[in-house]
């Protein structure tokens, strides 16, 4: 799910920013560091969108460096256990499918892919299909996922998926 | 859990769609089978519970359903598979909360690494059982067979070390960054022929000690389409063990290695495995070897081309050794009785053994003294290509490799008509997995050891060139030695006139070189002292110690100005001559020595360096303290 949150940050900057441009080098340097970024409370900051307010600099003693609090507001995504996602196939393979949600990694097992989809390792790119062929999963196709669990690490988050309900599997191509 | 068709409002009804995998986790009220009374869906059976649900054995689409009938079992789930320690088909949470990977608070059947580049990713038994042999299955169906092939010194020649290359000369030269460090990969000559043509007949894999990431690099020159290696790649970060690959084999191929043949060109690291191809290693960039080598050992020389490294045709010579066992194996698989199981290793052999087949081969210098023939490499490498080894020459024998021309029975080989070749001969023949033409490594008086890198161990290889040792080589060696030797006496008489001359400065003035002494005492910390005084214990004489010090930082430009001042104020405050002035001449005398010291020093050891600057600092504080003296 996607939030709009306020959140904090520490940039540290070096002493030769400091300048006519000292607000600039902040901002820049908060994009750098925050965005893209994935803490296990909040997880994945996609976006900054506004800045608040940067605080007053502390320097650092014996290093010149300073400190300044910067308060921002963000767009976070974390994922839930059973929330149902679209993702891109990233790898196949005799056990499972691997995906990408954006900047979340999701696996799906064998057990979790509707039991007319078998895999064929003999096709020029590996992939689940039915026999009909009719549905076919290979690497770059969009899928629709449920997420069955999650695993939050500091500054990682990994899910498990499936494709066993109703409305999931290959999206349609549009 | 058993379920059991209830059949109310149903007779007669057949079963539909299956809605549930066999083995798959399900939720409570999912559902799991359709039945259907005259074609149409009536009814639907749901899950009573959480778990893993498994088909009643004689339930098929369209079987006529009766009431009481066992349609499923629904049992907990076994977290068959496993993914960073989440059920990968429950999703359930399977760490202890807090604990780190691998840790478990309940119990998972699987434990098996099953796909090469996601160690975390693991299987039970039984499934990798499964899709091992669905894998094997599908192998033999599209007449394959599996390759494990090693990228460095194999494929390829990696430097980690800057250099100019001619890219317009060399189009197959990458150059790419990984984690700060610029590498440059050459490709083997015909690799990519020979990679395509491979992948026609064989499943391949990379296995290789490079790192992940350096592994997928060069996956991505090699292949860029995905289509020969997949992502069947294997490198640092998954192998088991540090020493050898051949451990890793059981997770990959859980019904057995009976497919694998192997391209590497290490033997060790397969532990000499029956399935291996071993190729001599490849050289583009001179002084590198492997630079991911299981053991670390790393020179810093510029690097150069090998001159040799475009005439390389190893892999020509592969291919047509791999088609042909594919080709072989096939033959008999065709011809084979039902559900035998066929060993590739066992085709391998027999190839091999085909190579030297009905030569009699008799050693000449090349087994040392003492050393048992049955356990040198190049015995056990000749006896795998299928010939014999005898130790002396009778009518049977055909070939005779000697180290050099001289021996008795390189002598006796001539007279009686025999074959005498050199060890590159065996190397050869082992290489293109054919005799090789004996004339070519014919050994004659004029022949000498040539200094390529062939195949075999080092062991072989080092026998081979035991003379290359040159007269001016050793000339030099000894006059090192030389060196060395009588610089250490002349530093002993060094030191024994300078125990007089101290002795003598003691009787005279007291304030020189004994005040210094006991300065020296007083003000370096205990350890210090310590491991000067162990230096004095066998010098017994500690000026000379400190002077020898002296003169050297001097020569290292570390404490000259200030030496040099302090000398000259003692000169003009006192008038007189001084115990330093004495000091000046002492080391004006020693210099010569010392800077010969100096010299043996570099050349022997750079170790001491920090002892040497704790003897630095040291005499640094002496002199400011010195000075400090002075002045009051």
């Amino acid at each position: 799910m996607f939030f709009h949150l306020s959140l904090d940050h520490e940039v540290c900057l070096h002493p030769k920013y400091f300048g006519p441009n000292l607000n600039e080098t902040i901002k820049m340097k908060l994009f750098n560091e925050v965005e893209g970024t994935c803490t296990g409370k909040y997880g994945f900051v996609i976006a900054v969108t506004t800045i608040d307010t940067i605080g007053h600099g502390v320097i650092q003693p014996g290093r010149g460096f300073v400190i300044y609090p910067v308060r921002y507001k963000a767009i976070v995504f974390r994922p839930f256990k059973g929330q149902v996602v679209d993702g891109v196939v990233t790898q196949v393979n005799k056990v499972g499918i691997f995906c990408d949600i954006g900047p979340l990694s999701c696996f799906i097992s064998r057990h979790c892919i509707p039991p007319d989809m078998e895999f064929d390792p003999n096709s020029e790119k590996p992939c689940y299909k039915t026999n009909d062929e009719a549905t076919v999963i290979r690497n770059d196709d969009e899928i629709r996922v449920k997420l069955i669990g999650t695993r939050v690490d500091a500054n990682d988050i990994f899910a498990i998926g499936t494709l066993m309900d109703d409305f999931l599997g290959l999206c349609p191509a549009e | 859990m058993e379920i059991h068709f209830d059949g109310q409002l149903a007779d007669g009804a057949t079963a539909g769609l299956k809605k549930a995998t066999e083995n798959s986790f399900v939720t409570k009220n999912s559902i799991l089978l359709e039945y259907k009374v005259d074609g149409k869906v009536v009814g639907k059976i749901k899950s009573p519970c959480d778990g893993v649900v498994s088909f009643a054995r004689g339930l098929k689409f369209g079987g006529a359903l009766s009431k009481g009938q066992l349609v499923a079992t629904v049992s907990d789930c076994t977290h068959a598979i496993v993914m960073k320690d989440m059920c990968a088909a429950c999703g359930k949470e399977l760490r202890e909360q807090g604990g780190r990977a691998g840790q478990r608070k309940e119990h998972s059947t699987a434990n098996v690494s099953m796909i090469h580049h996601v160690p975390e990713l693991i299987v039970s038994d039984s499934l990798a059982q499964e899709i091992g042999s669905a894998d094997e299955t599908n192998l033999i169906k599209t007449r394959k067979l599996v390759l494990l092939v090693d990228l460095d010194q194999t494929i390829i020649h990696t430097s980690d070390r800057p250099m100019s290359v001619d890219m317009e000369k060399h189009k197959d030269i990458t150059k790419y960054t990984i984690a700060n460090r610029i590498y440059t990969t050459k490709l083997r000559p015909h690799t990519t022929e020979f990679l395509t043509k491979m992948s026609e007949l064989y499943e391949m894999h990379i296995v290789t000690y490079g790192q992940r990431q350096y592994a997928h690099r060069i996956a991505q020159i090699l292949d860029p389409d995905e289509r020969l290696f997949g992502h069947r790649i294997l490198s640092r970060d998954e192998l088991f063990s540090a020493q050898h690959k051949t451990r890793n084999l059981k997770a990959l191929f859980p019904c057995g290695d009976n497919l694998v043949v192997i391209i590497d060109d290490r033997a060790d690291v397969w532990q000499y495995s029956e399935a291996l191809i071993q190729i001599k290693p490849y050289r583009f960039f001179k002084e590198i070897g492997d630079i991911n080598a299981p053991k670390d050992s790393k020179e810093q020389i510029p690097v150069q081309i090998e001159d040799d490294a475009h005439e390389d045709r190893v892999l020509e010579e592969i291919e047509r050794v791999l088609t042909n066992i594919h080709d072989k194996y096939y033959e008999k698989y065709d011809l084979r009785e039902k559900d035998q199981l066929l060993d590739v290793k066992d085709v391998l052999k027999a190839e091999r053994q085909k190579v030297l087949d009905g030569c009699v081969i008799v050693f000449s210098g090349i087994v040392p003294l003492g050393e048992k023939l049955e356990r040198t490499d190049i015995y056990r490498l000749c006896q795998q290509f299928g010939a014999t080894i005898v130790s002396d020459i009778t009518d049977e024998v055909t070939h005779v490799v000697a180290a050099r021309y001289g021996t008795q029975k390189v002598h006796q080989a001539v007279r009686l008509g025999k074959h005498v070749v050199t060890v590159q001969w065996v190397f050869a023949c082992v290489e293109k997995w054919m005799k090789a033409d004996e004339k070519v490594h014919e050994l004659t008086k004029e022949s000498t050891p040539p200094a390529g890198r062939p195949l075999g161990s080092k062991y072989v290889n080092d026998l081979a060139n035991m003379d290359t040792i040159g007269k001016a080589a050793l000339a030099d060696m000894n006059n090192e030695v030389d060196e060395a030797l009588s610089d250490e006496d002349e530093d002993e008489n060094d030191e024994e006139e300078d125990g007089e001359r101290s002795e003598a400065k003691l009787k005279e003035g007291k304030k020189g070189e004994e005040q210094r002494k006991s300065k020296k005492r007083r003000h370096c910390p205990e350890e210090e002292w310590e491991s000067d005084s162990e230096k004095e214990d066998s010098d017994e004489d500690a000026p000379m110690t400190y002077k020898a010090l002296l003169s050297r930082s001097r020569k290292e430009g570390r404490i000259v100005p200030e030496t040099e001042e302090e000398i000259f104020d003692v000169d003009d405050e006192n008038g007189h001559v001084a115990p330093t002035n004495n000091d000046e001449n002492d080391d004006a005398d020693d210099a010569p020595d010392d800077e010969e010291n100096q010299n043996e020093e570099d050349v022997a050891d750079s170790d001491d360096d920090d002892e040497f600057e704790d003897m630095a600092a040291l005499i640094e504080r002496q002199i400011s303290e010195t000075a400090d003296e002075k002045d009051e």
